[in-house]
């Protein structure tokens, strides 16, 4: 039951903070906060049930939470909801953000603040279905639900170009989405063909059989639609549009969450599914992952406009996920799921004070900034701290993410790894360039403008904490995803492959050691 | 005749009877509430009739012109329901016309009853008769005020559905010829099938579609895209489960006639500015996923027949409430001499109508098959069929075609999103509550059914199996 209410909590104060925003802006704001808050309480005691003692294992269903209602059970729908350490990590993270997106736009968002806060919740609210259905079309649902409200704060508060921006990004992503709908439906065809059970159940789809044709298919419907949400590289054209044109809660949330689905969807759905057919494409991916990470730190060097580069940014540490996800060894998919979680917040907080220093400057424009250090010192610090998280400094969250990816990706594929690990070198170079141009050298007329506020500097505080945390101290997210980590690994094809000795000697070198 | 059977046709007889009584009062005494209440409650006894004593009826075939099984008995109701809604949302657009106001409703109840004629038709002549009823009261009703716009179309609209009806008469006549009855069967089949695209605005027959919802008044639009492309594809279900069609060229000739359908329709909807055209373009398109259904019956017997006819069926359910929804909205804006039919009369509708914005919102989602309402069941389910039946290369047409039609509705909601500087057309403050009520029936079908669509599949299903019973 916790975790319908979970998912329902925001949606309620969606509905609420749309009603009481006309007479009370303020108390609109606060319902929506309240309401994540909340939640969040609710999930923490979750997780904390969830770190308990590890109990012997028992052979008993994954699951740390689960509720299951019959909804069309003719033709084998559920509303299933079920959490395990993946889905928690990915829970916090979401109801975070959240809250860190609706303080964002505290100041910035005046007009229509209640549909605003609507499908700001209501976005949320389709995130977390997503990351706790097991049922694939409630999750496929959900997909579809984040994604409205979505298309609605892009095109309705963004920027200069938000219609073109917001219709990119909605026919792109729901142009994947019909191919993950044909999949979900092919697998249940082909599953209940071989079994006779029709069932959408996660938990009955993993075991349908191989059938080589058509798992490639299927497999190719699913990675399409994700490879859209990440971005793989050839996929990524709505993305730079979506991020700049967003009002700053939508491009925190677009940027640390909704690509975040399409990750959590290949670690979920791709892997488990189609063992087989992962490392037929594998090759083909890890290519495409060493090109986005190069690509879009190339194409983040070259903007001028800061929302474009961070948004760019974001391609190439994408990059790495895709390439820690593909190479399918626990210190890869650690080092992947890391990587999502701290580029969430890392990234996150940078479209944050973008965000800020628009509201202040009513420029995104490098080149008309310069010299603002001595004027915002504390905004200017935080950027300097999260560019530095951005580029991989050690001691912080981002720099092991990368790091246990390379070491992951390298016993798979050398060559592509070498390649990647480019990308830190240009991360460094767009990272700084960002602190650099804003905030040192000369004033460039700036007007008197007032520091972040302390709202702003607590929220943001709170996100520094988490990613020094998880920098020095990972253990905890690790401990937590373990268990479904082990599950969804790409397993060597035969026990005589190099592949799991090399992981196994590694595992013992690394410093990732439980309780020692 | 017997009295069972007689009984059985009592759906029928009813609107007809409340046709009989609206024309001498509508003679006798001019009063538009008067007629307005009369129609409403013929309907509504109608649908009550078969709500109570539907099951009922038990003959299966009241002679040899109708048949009454589960299947008629239901889209007698469901097409009772959707003139309810026809009828509600033109109480107000008629209000204020000066001239003769009865009649719009008398004619509409007629065409409703061809659209009943059509679905219980067992044969060629009650069949050829429910068109008809249809078509002239169609005539009627399109050109009902007579302005420029609406007597173009209606004159368009005259003149090509004759043309089409004449090419039908030809086809049921070569079946006469070779059967000596008429009675379906396979003969004349092409001919048949000429008049009934055209009924249905497939390529290439569909030229006069988006003149026509353009012309006609809103509420009639709305009509010719709920009741009469509803009654002439449930017409179409029937012909092919009865009829015997093993030609290969027929099956090639229906996926040429999807493929092109999706595409122009699509495309053109992609290039126009009025939203009656949009639709209009739209709704070709739809019909173009329809036919994808019906070339999948080419690999099933009866047991799969069923089971595409019920999908078949659902999409045309779901499809005709929906576009019921999107004209009640655009009727809410007109008037019988003006129409609020230009997308940039839309601009800023969320802040200023910020409930009918919402209506037109979901109404189009539904439209472009968006979860949680019904338009996501039934591409859902055709897209189910085309798996199930591995019809890859189809079920790849009909992905990207869903995409390119999200343009142009995302279009039609960016433009409502919109601020709007310097209106021109005044808007009504707030909406009159027939109207209301039709909307709120359409949304509330719209979005239960997309949450549980089984209840209702259920339905079909049990009386598609009466459209294969011999």
């Amino acid at each position: 039951m916790i975790l319908f209410w979970i998912v329902i909590i925001p949606f309620i104060g969606a509905v609420l903070s749309w009603f009481s925003a006309a007479k009370h802006p303020l108390s609109a704001r606060w319902i929506a906060i309240v309401a994540l808050g909340i939640d969040l309480i609710l999930a923490l005691s979750l997780a904390k049930n969830m770190m308990g003692p590890p109990h012997p294992q028992s052979t008993a269903s994954l699951w740390a939470a689960e509720i299951s209602w019959d909804w069309i059970p003719q033709a084998g729908l559920h509303f299933h909801l079920a959490i395990d350490g993946l889905s928690m990590v990915l829970v916090l993270l979401t109801l975070i953000l959240g809250i860190a997106a609706v303080v964002a736009s505290w100041s910035e968002i005046k007009d229509r603040l209640g549909f605003f806060l609507f499908n700001l919740l209501a976005i949320l609210s389709g995130i977390l279905g997503v990351f706790l259905a097991m049922d694939l079309i409630l999750f496929y649902f959900c997909w579809e639900l984040m994604l409205i409200p979505m298309y609605f704060l892009i095109a309705i508060w963004g920027h200069e170009n938000r219609r073109y921006a917001a219709m990119k990004f909605f026919i792109f992503t729901q142009a994947g989405s019909l191919f993950l709908l044909l999949a979900i439906l092919g697998l249940y065809f082909l599953h209940g063909h071989f079994s006779g059970n029709y069932s959408f159940e996660y938990q009955d789809l993993l075991n349908t059989p191989n059938q080589w044709p058509y798992s490639l298919l299927f497999m190719l419907g699913f990675l399409i639609a994700f490879a859209v949400k990440l971005p793989i590289f050839p996929f990524h054209p709505w993305l730079p549009d979506a991020h700049t044109e967003a009002p700053t809660g939508g491009s925190i949330i677009l940027a640390g969450l909704l690509l975040k689905t399409g990750a959590y969807g290949m670690l979920r759905f791709v892997l488990p599914f189609f063992p087989q057919d992962v490392q037929l494409m594998a090759p083909l991916i890890f290519v495409l992952a060493a090109i986005g990470i190069i690509y879009g730190a190339i194409m983040a060097f070259a903007q001028s406009d800061l929302k474009k580069l961070v948004a760019f940014s974001s391609v190439s540490h994408m990059g790495f996920v895709l390439l820690g996800i593909f190479a399918g060894n626990e210190i890869a998919l650690n080092g992947a799921l890391l990587q999502i979680v701290c580029h969430g917040i890392s990234t996150g907080a940078l479209f944050f004070l973008v965000g800020a220093l628009q509201e202040r400057l009513h420029t995104r424009d490098l080149n008309s900034m310069g010299g603002l250090w001595p004027v915002i010192p504390r905004l200017s610090a935080l950027t300097l701290f999260f560019a530095l998280a951005s580029l991989g400094l050690p001691g912080l969250g981002n720099f092991l993410a990368e790091f246990l990816v390379l070491l992951g990706s390298y016993i798979v594929t050398p060559i592509i790894t070498i390649i990647a690990s480019i990308g830190l070198v240009y991360a460094a170079v767009y990272s700084l360039r960002i602190v650099q141009q804003a905030f040192h050298g000369k004033p460039k007329g700036t007007p008197m403008i007032s520091d972040l506020y302390n709202r702003e500097a607590i929220i943001l505080g709170l996100l520094i904490s988490i990613i020094l945390f998880l920098g020095v101290y990972p253990q905890p997210v690790m401990n937590l995803v373990a268990p479904t980590l082990q599950q969804i690994r790409i397993k060597p094809v035969d026990a005589t492959s190099p592949l799991e000795p090399a992981i196994i000697v590694k595992r013992d070198v690394l410093v990732i050691k439980d309780h020692s | 005749m017997n009295t069972s059977e007689l009984f059985s046709l009592i759906p029928l007889m009813m609107v007809g009877g409340g046709i009989l009584i609206l024309i001498p009062v509508a003679a006798w005494k001019r009063n538009f509430q008067l007629a307005f209440a009369i129609s409403t409650t013929t309907i509504i006894f109608d649908l009550a009739f078969i709500f109570i004593k539907g099951s009922c009826i038990k003959v299966d075939r009241a002679s040899m012109l109708f048949k009454t099984d589960a299947c008629a008995l239901f889209f007698i109701g469901f097409f009772a329901f959707l003139a309810l809604g026809v009828l509600l949302i033109s109480y107000e657009y008629l209000k204020n016309f000066p001239g003769n106001k009865e009649e719009f409703l008398i004619l509409i109840l007629l065409g409703t009853l061809g659209g009943m004629v059509l679905a219980a038709s067992n044969h060629f002549a009650s069949f050829f008769l429910g068109l008809e009823i249809l078509s002239v009261s169609l005539y009627g009703l399109i050109a009902y005020f007579g302005r420029q716009p609406h007597l173009e179309a209606g004159v368009k609209y005259l003149i090509l559905a004759s043309a089409s009806s004449a090419f039908l008469l030809f086809g049921v006549a070569l079946n006469y010829a070779q059967c000596g009855r008429l009675i379906f069967s396979g003969y004349g089949l092409p001919l048949i099938f000429v008049g009934l695209f055209f009924k249905l605005a497939l390529v290439p027959f569909h030229l006069w579609t988006a003149d026509v919802y353009e012309g006609a008044p809103a509420p009639v639009t709305a009509f010719i895209a709920s009741i009469s492309k509803g009654a002439v594809g449930v017409f179409l279900l029937r012909y092919i489960a009865q009829g015997s069609m093993n030609s290969q060229l027929v099956w090639i000739t229906i996926a040429i006639v999807a493929i092109a359908s999706m595409f122009v329709g699509n495309a053109c909807a992609l290039l126009q500015n009025n939203i009656k055209r949009i639709l209009a373009y739209s709704s070709i398109a739809h019909i173009g996923y329809m036919m994808v259904i019906i070339y999948l019956f080419k690999n099933y017997g009866d047991v799969g027949g069923i089971r595409l006819s019920s999908i078949m069926f659902f999409y045309l359910i779901i499809y005709t409430l929906t576009n019921l929804g999107t004209f009640g909205i655009i009727t809410a804006y007109s008037r019988w001499n003006q129409e609020m039919a230009s997308l940039d009369d839309y601009r800023g509708l969320y802040w200023k109508q910020p409930v009918s914005a919402m209506f037109f919102t979901i109404f189009l989602f539904s439209l472009a098959g968006m979860p949680l309402t019904a338009g996501f069941v039934g591409k859902f389910l055709i897209f189910s069929a085309g798996i199930w039946s591995q019809c890859w290369w189809l079920l790849l047409i009909l992905v990207v075609n869903s995409v390119v039609g999200l343009y142009y509705y995302l279009r039609i909601i960016l433009t409502m999103s919109q601020e709007a500087e310097g209106r021109l057309v005044p808007l009504p403050v707030r909406l009159p509550v027939p109207l209301l009520i039709s909307l709120g029936l359409m949304l509330s079908a719209i979005l239960y059914l997309g949450i549980r669509p089984d209840s209702l599949l259920h339905w079909i299903q049990y009386f598609s199996q009466s459209l294969y019973s011999r």
